[in-house]
């Protein structure tokens, strides 16, 4: 609960906590606020006694039979080298490499997730890499393979790509079966050859992407609906070339596009400083976008890059659910999902992870085999990350809000306490940050409704 | 004795009317099923009844062919009409009990006839001009137990067929009107489609009103159990159903003399979460609740913002919620218990009024 309050209310709570021994001490416009905030349980110690998520004991039965999705990995080769990617030898991971998955595997894959969907009306299937355009045969092998195995329940499928594979047969192929098609974009070409080039040359492939863009343009020009973008940003490149070129580039200015900064977890070193202009230029476009929320500009002008602060605002602080004002004796700070329900990931041998984003080479990253099924305690284990940081979590004023899993917490060599406090201060600041941006927009007349 | 039949598209949705299928007036022998549904013959309990495979199927020794409702996803040509058409072909009459369109029903009557078997469509029985003719403040005598719920998917129906046959095995007349579609085939009466007609809710209370007090009139039951679809209160802003309408008409309609409420899965629930619900059913519903029943599906979290919320079930757990009221009727000990508070309760407002 958010409650406004006086600078008199704000100094007794600074000093003397949640104890009304002082009361006398305020105004009495101010004891009898202070006096009313105890007696509606505001001023309660609600921190939880012991770390246990929820979903602890339902973990077996959530994972028999409601399963809904799977990631297929279907090669670990890629036809790029790009510089910050996870798999390039910068990070604690894998790197590229000729495995493939096989055919028995993919379909080892799919009976699993079918002897677990028994509860599940929608199926959704994913294909990922490296680069997964490189097995195109097995992919559509696995498509065939699935709407049998499926039939009765509406089956989707997702493909992530860098697109240069993106052949007029293969888009008929996907337009066909309505793929959802993510392409990673990271901007016009002088940022996105920056880092997206081929393998063993120095050339980037902006101009083949472009192309294949408007290739999907001329034979299918209905499925470019179905096809949004993943730009990482770099802070070497310019955040307001990227911002223009998503904004006015003719083919991508109306397309989805999803922003990331480059990932942090895992990576052996450190990244470099952040650049003064691109914070300054960034936060220009949150405060658009904090205009649009309050009415006083056009969505047309809200940045694409932005639009996930402005949703958070919304989806994480407006439209919080607020069940109770205490926190139950057991609980668990927000952050992990249930390790293999929510994005099961099967590599190309056949390993089971939590999703795609975790380390493949960590065992302890690792919830299970397609011939073993899920390894229970392990995905317990993951499900309770936060009893690694038990005394910090439980007096964390951000507990609820929490975003940090068991990827954070991953140090190459184990799950580290140290490694998840690190990130501690940068998920409070982001949560604190939003919350003041909340109040502003509601002290502004902000209504949250119909937000992007 | 009772035809043989077999029942198909049987997925989840079917597992009450197989538990129960002693109450049908047929003799079910097998259901037919589709592999990813992945249906286990444990829903069978110990009938003898089994699940078929579509490739070997055999209709041999079969009468019927009872076309059911499904929850999943189905091309009525491509993946329903082919064993019709295998049925009809094998001297097997067909029975429809889902909705279909008049074009398919057209198929289906096409091919019966060709082959000469019977094709027949469950009858629904609601005379709307029956009721009119009856009057708006006939009062209704005979005991009324609801089963409601708080959400969809809290086991109902399972409740009602549940509670059902232990009041015919305790010699009680009884008459029902079921929260889902073609109940018919269970022997009582569906929830009637004008509750879903595009007229006026005071005409839809009305006429429920009528609905159960003609049944009252034909049936001469004593006891009527009626299930309400759907769930009394939204989940969320996005996920509103229909705000509790249904409900609320029927609970306008009768004034039921003990309620069952089925609540979502959760381990936490305590004295004042139910509270809670009953405060809220006897101020918007005017009712008391008399029992809980705790079913063995959970909203999943993360689904609440999604287009679609997602439902999770699990299996049926014991009742380790040590709250008074709380039942869980699928245990056979638990629901004997269940049925004897309800009717002691039942009994205890029998003031012998005439």
């Amino acid at each position: 609960m958010i409650i406004k309050i006086t600078l008199e209310i704000y100094e007794y709570l600074n000093n003397h906590g949640s104890d009304v021994t002082y009361v006398n001490e305020l105004s009495s416009e101010g004891k009898n606020f202070l006096l009313d905030l105890k007696e509606q349980g505001l001023l309660k110690d609600s921190k939880p006694k012991i770390i246990y998520h929820p979903m602890t004991d339902l973990v077996e039965d959530m994972l028999k039979s409601n399963l809904s999705r799977m990631t297929l990995q279907v090669t670990q080769n890629c036809n790029l080298r790009c510089q910050y990617c996870v798999y390039s030898g910068s990070y604690n991971n894998r790197v590229h490499n000729n495995k493939r998955m096989d055919i028995e595997t993919a379909k080892k894959a799919i009976n699993f997730l079918k002897n677990h969907s028994q509860s599940a009306e929608d199926i959704i299937i994913s294909f990922y890499g490296g680069e997964p355009l490189l097995e195109m045969k097995l992919i559509q092998e696995c498509v065939t393979y699935s709407k049998k195995v499926f039939e009765g329940k509406k089956v989707s499928f997702n493909l992530t790509t860098n697109a240069v594979l993106l052949s007029e047969e293969n888009i008929e192929y996907l337009s066909k079966e309505d793929f959802i098609l993510t392409i990673s974009l990271d901007g016009p070409k002088e940022v996105h050859d920056k880092n997206r080039k081929f393998v063993n040359s120095d050339s980037g492939t902006y101009d083949i992407v472009m192309r294949n863009l408007e290739k999907i343009l001329d034979i299918a020009p209905d499925y470019i609906a179905k096809v949004t973008f993943n730009a990482v940003l770099d802070d070497e490149s310019s955040f307001k070339d990227t911002n223009d070129f998503f904004m006015k580039h003719d083919i991508v200015k109306n397309m989805i596009v999803s922003a990331n900064s480059i990932n942090a977890v895992n990576r052996k070193e450190q990244l470099k400083a952040f650049s003064v202009k691109n914070y300054v230029d960034r936060n220009y476009e949150s405060f658009i976008g904090m205009l649009y929320s309050l009415g006083r500009v056009d969505k047309d002008c809200v940045s694409h890059l932005i639009k996930k602060e402005i949703s958070d605002i919304k989806e994480k602080i407006s439209d919080r659910s607020i069940v109770d004002s205490t926190i139950p004796i057991k609980s668990h700070p927000g952050g992990p999902c249930v390790p293999g329900f929510q994005r099961p990931f099967v590599n190309a041998y056949g390993k089971l992870f939590p999703c795609e984003r975790v380390s493949e080479t960590a065992e302890y990253m690792c919830i299970g085999n397609l011939d073993d099924g899920f390894d229970m305690n392990r995905i317990k284990e993951m499900l309770n990350i936060g009893r690694l940081t038990e005394d910090n979590c439980r007096n964390c004023w951000a507990y609820n809000f929490c975003t940090q899993c068991v990827a954070t917490a991953d140090d190459g060599i184990c799950l580290s306490k140290e490694n998840r406090l690190e990130k501690c201060n940068a998920v409070r600041n982001y949560v604190e940050s939003m919350i003041k941006d909340y109040i502003v927009l509601k002290e502004n007349g902000c209504q949250f409704t119909n937000l992007v | 004795m009772k035809k043989k039949c077999i029942l198909f598209p049987c997925d989840m949705e079917v597992e009450p009317l197989v538990k129960y299928c002693d109450m049908m007036k047929y003799d079910v022998t097998s259901i037919l099923s589709l592999e990813s549904w992945n249906l286990s013959e444990e829903i069978f309990l110990d009938k003898t009844c089994k699940i078929l495979d579509r490739d070997n199927l055999s209709f041999k020794g079969i009468d019927v062919l009872v076309i059911v409702e499904s929850n999943s996803y189905l091309d009525f040509t491509a993946q329903i009409f082919p064993m019709i058409e295998k049925a009809a072909k094998d001297g097997v009459d067909v029975l429809i009990a889902r909705d279909i369109s008049s074009m398919e029903k057209e198929l289906c009557q096409k091919c019966c006839e060709e082959n000469n078997v019977s094709f027949t469509e469950l009858e629904i029985k609601c005379d709307i001009d029956k009721l009119e003719k009856l009057s708006e403040d006939d009062k209704i005598y005979t005991p009324i137990l609801l089963v409601a719920g708080t959400s969809v998917n809290t086991q109902k129906f399972d409740i009602q067929l549940a509670l059902r046959k232990k009041f015919l095995e305790a010699g009680y007349k009884v008459s029902q009107i079921g929260s889902r579609k073609y109940c018919e085939l269970l022997g009582f009466h569906s929830f009637p489609s004008f509750m879903n007609d595009s007229v006026r809710e005071e005409d839809k209370i009305i006429l429920f009103r009528k609905m159960v007090k003609l049944i009252e009139i034909e049936e001469k039951p004593e006891i009527i159990i009626i299930g309400t679809p759907g769930g009394i209160l939204p989940i969320n802003d996005k996920h509103h159903f229909d705000f509790g309408m249904t409900n609320f008409m029927v609970s306008n309609a009768i004034c039921p003399d003990c309620v069952v409420m089925n609540l979502l899965y959760n381990t936490l629930y305590e004295e004042d979460d139910l509270q809670r619900f009953r405060e809220m059913c006897k101020h918007r519903f005017n009712y008391e609740i008399s029992l809980f029943h705790v079913s063995n599906t959970f909203i999943d979290p993360s689904s609440l913002n999604d287009w679609k919320v997602k439902y999770i079930k699990i299996d049926q757990k014991q009742n380790d919620i040590n709250v008074k009221n709380v039942y869980n009727f699928m245990a056979e000990d638990q629901c004997d218990e269940a049925f004897n508070v309800i009717v002691e309760q039942l009994a205890g407002n029998d003031f012998g009024q005439l």
